[in-house]
């Protein structure tokens, strides 16, 4: 069967569908995976073979045809339709390479991360089933609704009057963090996966310190600085060992470090399984990843999209949230402390775990997609 | 890794192993430190033969060169897994090879970051695929000299069909090739589903990689250590095969064009993907691993 994976424009959410990706060819189906051109590298050292379809990247959206930066709204529902409109843009650029894809290799079925809205449309014009594959743990609906209105004008050329619904929803969210009103689902088990570079004996061995890691994800902003420095500073007198999960640049701009502090890109899924406490932005895979391992978090919502997964995971009692206008290296600190010292945080994290690693594996959810073709 | 190769990795896997004791140590079929560090681990051991080859007496003396590391370890001789693993199917496993647990060959190969439409879309005439070898001085013996792999691919060129040359091997990447003849190195299993015959030099992973996909292949041994599968295909009648020693360009040419015109070639080649496919996959795979890896049931 051929199968085609059509991703999102960052790291982050391809590395959410590369396992099903990976299980389908594995059980021995054709598989190919679309994305843009700056991405093809993560696709490919994947094992999956690559295709590009736009020489555009995600961060383009930000931008209008002039070149300007577009503002950012500050309301949060604002801000989700302009999220939305940068995913529909991201993907009508990529229909543009995808539909002549098609024409060309004939894929039974479509594969698509949730937030690659040019998965359905792709499917419906070629005729086969759509899969929409979860890449965290739920994004805020009206992202859907605003890309969808973004993507009018191809809906229309296709003669479309909607966004194609989906015949699969493949969701990795544990059950007890599902909202309540989630639509039925193929649940599988996340799989934690991310682009390897050389893996090094401190990376998966754990000294005697408590080992706290900071990710500071692919964004690290000018005040993300001031955060993770002020961070270094902190911890530099306490007994814990810091890692901080950042870009090798990020290294020399935080100067000269103390003997407990690491900075550098390190694999989450080869590190998680040592760290006590993980702080993050929030990400979706990184919350996934340390949720798969059974490691308490500390979570800054920078993106809005997180606030809804990081308040059920809250509320689930596996992670303490610190709201971004209070993201102080103070508070932060205090906050990891006090996950550190409550062993409730951990014991709800082992229960997250469990339930996750209960779920059906990439390669016994595949069944689902393939009985959609057969 | 045979030879020396195991000695040189024993210290490095040991120091490992102690950071991150495994529960189950998959060892390729001549790597020979795998069993050495398993048993270190108290883990259990699977060996797994990754191609066609099954253990021979000469992998004996390999194993004797362990002697020393034997000896350290408190060990009289390898310790032997707890099962084989063997992607042979069953048509090409010899009749006296070790008991194996059959898993399904998935062919692999490293990406590009680029790949062009005409690499998984088929033209209106047949496509011929030449994976080459390369004049390998590191490994003389089996090299393919860059006249004859020349001459090979202009005497194909005047079939009717699409010959198609991906180099691979010491400098194959500057083979001067006819114009129509397209010579780009392409991973094979993107452009294996387009292929209607492959050539290659008797790899034991193309050999399984022409089967998973129902290819017909003609194959042209450098090695005597790799005609006996060349020779399993061509009396199965999947293929044909011609020691590279004693081959005329020519008649390699004539092989092809018999490939493609006899559709008994493509009739066994689908018998032996259809038998591929019935062998378990990976998947079915890691749950023994994990039947055996639990701990307290290593000793079941």
């Amino acid at each position: 069967m051929r199968m085609l994976f059509v991703a999102g424009g960052t790291s982050g959410v391809i590395f959410s569908i590369i396992p099903l990706a990976q299980a389908a060819r594995n059980a021995g189906h054709e598989v190919f995976m679309a994305g843009p051109n700056n991405m093809m590298p993560t696709i490919t050292s994947a094992g999956i073979p690559g295709i590009a379809v736009t020489s555009r990247d995600m961060l383009e959206t930000l931008f209008d045809d002039a070149g300007n930066r577009r503002r950012i709204p500050t309301d949060l529902h604002e801000r989700y339709i302009f999220n939305g409109r940068q995913f529909g843009r991201y993907a009508s650029w990529c229909l543009e390479g995808l539909l002549p894809l098609v024409d060309r290799w004939r894929p039974d079925v479509v594969v698509g991360g949730a937030l690659a809205f040019a998965a359905p449309v792709v499917a419906r014009y070629a005729g086969v089933p759509y899969v929409k594959h979860a890449v965290d743990m739920g994004e805020p609906r009206t992202i859907d609704l605003a890309a969808a209105a973004e993507l009018a004008p191809d809906l229309k050329r296709l003669g479309l009057h909607e966004m194609p619904w989906s015949d699969l929803f493949v969701d990795i969210c544990p059950p007890s963090l599902r909202e309540s009103d989630a639509p039925p689902a193929q649940l599988m088990r996340y799989v934690p996966y991310a682009t390897k570079g050389s893996i090094e004996p401190w990376m998966y061995t754990k000294g005697e310190r408590t080992r706290l890691l900071v990710s500071a994800g692919n964004r690290v902003t000018p005040d993300y600085f001031d955060v993770l420095g002020g961070l270094v500073n902190k911890v530099s007198r306490l007994a814990v060992e810091l890692l901080v999960m950042a870009p090798e640049s990020a290294a020399e701009k935080l100067g000269p470090l103390p003997d407990n502090v690491k900075v550098g890109w390190v694999p989450l899924d080869v590190v998680a399984p040592t760290c006590d406490v993980v702080m993050s932005h929030a990400g979706g895979t990184t919350v996934l990843g340390n949720m798969h391992y059974g490691v308490p978090q500390v979570l800054v919502p920078y993106l809005p999209y997180a606030l809804g997964f990081t308040r059920r995971l809250c509320d689930y009692g596996a992670a303490k949230m610190v709201s971004p206008e209070e993201d102080s290296p103070e508070n932060i600190a205090q906050a990891c402390e006090e996950v550190l010292e409550t062993p409730s945080y951990r014991q709800r994290a082992r229960d997250i775990a469990a339930e996750m690693a209960g779920l059906p594996t990439p390669a016994q959810a595949l069944p689902a997609v393939e009985r959609l073709v057969a | 890794m045979t030879f020396r190769a195991a000695q040189d990795c024993l210290d490095g896997l040991l120091a490992f192993a102690r950071a991150w004791p495994a529960d189950v140590v998959v060892g390729a079929a001549q790597a020979h430190a795998a069993p050495l560090v398993a048993h270190y681990l108290g883990a259990s051991y699977v060996r797994f033969a990754t191609d066609l080859a099954e253990p021979t007496a000469e992998a004996l003396a390999a194993i004797a060169e362990l002697g020393p590391e034997l000896e350290r370890l408190g060990l009289y001789d390898l310790p032997r897994p707890m099962f084989s693993v063997s992607v042979a199917p069953p048509s090409l496993r010899s009749a006296d090879a070790p008991p194996a647990l059959p898993l399904r060959h998935i062919p692999y190969a490293p990406q590009q970051r680029t790949l062009e439409p005409w690499a998984y879309t088929k033209g209106s005439r047949p496509r011929v695929l030449v994976v080459t070898k390369g004049d390998d001085s590191a490994a003389p013996d089996d090299s393919v000299p860059r006249e004859l792999l020349s001459a090979i691919v202009s005497e194909l060129a005047a079939l009717d069909a699409e010959i198609v040359v991906s180099p691979s091997g010491p400098g194959t990447d500057t083979l001067a090739v006819p114009g129509h003849v397209r010579c780009a190195p392409v991973p094979f299993d993107v452009i294996a589903p387009t292929c209607d015959a492959v050539v290659h030099f008797g790899d034991a992973q193309l050999v399984l990689g022409c089967l998973a996909h129902g290819i017909p292949q003609a194959v042209l041994p450098a090695t005597r250590r790799l005609e006996e599968h060349g020779a399993r295909i061509a009396e199965l009648g999947a293929g044909t095969m011609r020691r590279l020693a004693d081959t005329a360009a020519h008649s390699v040419a004539a092989d092809c064009a018999e490939l493609l015109a006899d559709s008994a070639y493509r009739g066994a080649a689908a018998l032996l993907r259809d038998e591929l496919r019935t062998m378990p996959l990976p998947s079915a795979l890691v749950a023994e691993l994990e039947l055996i890896g639990t701990p307290g049931k290593a000793a079941v």
